[in-house]
């Protein structure tokens, strides 16, 4: 018999085992439901959010004492149309009021200072937008000698129009807004996938060392038919389940989309398949190889620190890169094998790489790949018939086989 | 012809294998016997590759054994394990499969397997729902599928009820008649003895008794157990081949060598009174292994009727 022919028997059983797993038909049907409803959800809201629009409310404030005409103007401008005001007697009903949440913000010394609660989150403003800056421009004009008509007219000018002029790698915010969702969404989805599948790998190579079935088939398989076996077959049903949920979505956004469709969709689709591709071949042999020192899951999690703590640096590292796409940390990450499988698609999705650099981190990766994987298979051999206590890396790497 | 020459093996300060050397030819059964410890499981560890050896050789007719070798070898492990989480019948195909065997081929071996092991209606269950003892069946099934030429079983018997230790014992000799080489590990002598043509008893390490059970047993000390209408001076009846191991008024019990002659003693006592009992019982298994191993510490020299009679042969 081949080694060929062995290692897609053992490929072959793996697929089998885990696709036909309620777990596993069950997550892969409820993530793409989910992504799906997700891709559906710009088009539902956006026919929607104009009709909302028509009429703002308008914004209760309140009032302690006189307030100078020119700060009306401006509370005006700013929020749209008119506030309704209510009247407070001092600044503890003010507070009584701001605390009640029936006012939004409570004007006092006559527009001279502004009374608001404050923000729940960090992003949040304790006032609306520009209320503040408004209304002190609308009492600089009047100390200047602008007639008080005037006022809302001036201040209600609508902003000047900025025409987005394409240079280089901007391109405008819509599309920008739309690449970055993809990119985003991308290498999350990545992410999730590489980790779900290491899992696997996990706890299938301690699954055949701990309940020591590995001592009937490494007489008729040779150690590395066995992980190689494993990882293809894994990496099989990985690429398959990432396709699976995927498509729904691509498939929603192609029919709601419309003009409104992020750009460059079918691209990065592509471009997170092959990375989940070349990042599973880079991760997947040192995770067998990791596991195999291991009997129990519950010792796993030491032996594969260092595995995971690669990939969530290596995940986090796209964060930055999807910020700054086109900046001295992406062109340097690209060209890492462990960051490039993030990101190179968050790239490819934001911005127009060039192929060679997506060409040459992809050979970079598959390059350490097999290395990182030969390595591994040492590991493995050394390891995998070696039950009980976690193996000593040194140990494994010195194969003496127990 | 499996021959195992002069393994080693040593585990930090544990000598586990120590010169560890015998053979089991094509079409037989052999017992491998042995106080735990003694080595067994590392030796047939080594036979499957499974263990490395430190020095020695095991060969399968004359050539080192590989991977081709283990792939027609039919392995128990001590240590059973099966994937939890497969059916049986798959289970079986799969191990069939990756042994070299078609997918329609191991299809069918397995059906005929469960068949025999009366497992059919568990073809399709999962493996960790099953009884423990049905596992072990399932193990044995796992060993056989591939129909191999030489069959390493580690204590193939223990947890086995009578019935399936007869079917168990039924299907390891249909294997030797095809014409397998057949060795398994054993507590159970007197099973050995009815089941194996040929042992061979391992302690620390080494074979020190080995070769067919009948001849063994003839070579071994026989006891002779004589009974006498008067009392007898049995002490002047002893000789060096027929040392007096117990004696009462009117009976006593000798051990005698392979060559010692019978007669003489039945004479001696004939010169006085007459014979009312004779029996002459050659060694158990158990006892020779017991002798083998150097611990009769286990169950000192007892009575002659400890181990004679029913299967005493003249």
């Amino acid at each position: 018999m081949t080694p060929a022919r062995t290692v897609l028997l053992v490929a072959g059983r793996e697929v089998r085992q885990r696709v036909r797993t309620r777990a596993f038909q069950v997550t892969t049907v409820l993530f793409a439901a989910v992504l799906a409803v997700i891709a559906a959800a710009p088009a539902v809201f956006a026919d929607r959010a104009p009709a909302e629009e028509v009429a703002p409310e308008p914004t209760s404030v309140g009032v302690v004492g006189e307030v100078d005409e020119s700060a009306l103007a401006g509370l005006t401008a700013a929020l749209g149309v008119p506030p309704e005001l209510e009247e407070l007697a001092d600044r503890d009903a003010a507070r009584a009021a701001l605390e009640r949440g029936s006012v939004a913000l409570v004007v006092v010394d006559g527009g001279a200072r502004l009374l608001a609660a404050g923000a729940a989150g960090p992003f949040g403003s304790p006032v609306p937008p520009g209320v503040s800056e408004t209304i002190a421009l609308a009492r600089s004009l009047e100390e200047v000698g602008a007639p008080p008509d005037a006022l809302t007219t001036v201040l209600g000018t609508p902003p000047v129009p900025v025409e987005v002029v394409i240079t280089g790698s901007g391109v405008d915010p819509v599309t920008a807004e739309g690449r970055f969702a993809v990119a985003y969404a991308g290498s999350l989805v990545l992410y999730f996938v590489l980790v779900f599948f290491a899992n696997l790998i996990v706890t299938g190579v301690i699954e055949e060392k701990g309940s020591r079935v590995v001592e009937l088939l490494l007489p008729a398989v040779a150690p590395r038919q066995l992980m190689g076996g494993k990882v293809l077959g894994l990496g099989t049903v990985g690429t398959l389940q990432a396709a699976a949920m995927l498509t729904p979505a691509l498939i929603v956004l192609q029919v709601t989309g419309g003009d409104r469709l992020p750009p460059r969709l079918g691209t990065s689709f592509a471009a997170v398949l092959i990375a989940f591709v070349l990042g599973y071949g880079l991760y997947a042999g040192v995770t067998a190889g990791l596991a195999a020192l291991v009997s129990r899951v519950e010792d796993s999690q030491v032996a594969l620190f260092p595995l995971y703590a690669i990939l969530v640096a290596a995940f986090a590292t796209s964060f930055p890169v999807l910020h700054a796409p086109d900046g001295t940390l992406a062109k340097v990450v690209t060209f890492v094998p462990f960051t490039a499988p993030f990101v190179v698609p968050a790239r490819i999705a934001l911005i127009d790489l060039p192929l060679w650099q997506a060409g040459v981190a992809a050979i970079g990766v598959v390059v350490t790949g097999v290395l990182l994987t030969l390595l591994a298979a040492r590991l493995y051999e050394g390891s995998i018939l070696r039950a009980g206590a976690r193996v000593r890396l040194r140990d494994a790497w010195r194969g003496a086989r127990e | 012809m499996l021959e195992l020459d002069r393994l080693h093996r040593r585990f930090g300060d544990v000598l586990a294998l120590d010169g560890l050397s015998f053979s089991v030819a094509r079409g037989e059964l052999c017992g491998f016997l042995g106080p735990n410890g003694a080595g067994k499981t590392t030796a047939m560890r080594a036979v499957l590759g499974v263990t490395r050896l430190d020095d020695g050789e095991v060969r399968w007719d004359g050539q080192p054994v590989d991977r081709a070798v283990r792939r027609r070898t039919g392995y128990l492990p001590e240590e059973r394990g099966l994937y939890p989480k497969m059916r049986v019948t798959e289970h079986l195909v799969y191990l069939g499969r990756l042994h070299g065997l078609t997918a329609a081929d191991a299809e069918q071996r397995s059906q005929r397997l469960l068949d025999e092991l009366g497992l059919s209606d568990r073809a399709g269950t999962e493996i960790e729902s099953l009884s423990l003892g049905n596992q072990q069946r399932v193990q044995l099934a796992a060993a056989l599928v591939h129909d191999p030429d030489l069959l390493v079983l580690d204590e193939p018997f223990s947890g086995l009820d009578p019935i399936a230790v007869d079917t168990m014992s039924a299907m390891l000799r249909e294997r030797a008649a095809a014409g397998a080489a057949v060795v398994f590990s054993s507590h159970q002598l007197d099973l050995v003895e009815d089941l194996c043509r040929t042992v061979a008893v391992a302690a620390a390490g080494r074979v020190v008794l080995s070769g067919e059970v009948d001849a063994l047993r003839a070579a071994g000390e026989r006891r002779l157990h004589v009974g006498a209408a008067m009392p007898v001076d049995w002490r002047s009846l002893a000789a060096d081949d027929a040392l007096l191991a117990h004696a009462s008024d009117h009976e006593a019990t000798f051990v005698l060598t392979p060559d010692a002659d019978p007669v003489g003693v039945l004479d001696g006592v004939r010169r006085t009174t007459s014979v009312t009992a004779v029996s002459l019982t050659r060694p158990r298994l158990s006892e020779l292994f017991r002798d083998a191993v150097g611990s009769h510490r286990l169950d000192p020299p007892s009575g002659p009727t400890a181990a004679s009679s029913e299967r005493g042969a003249p």
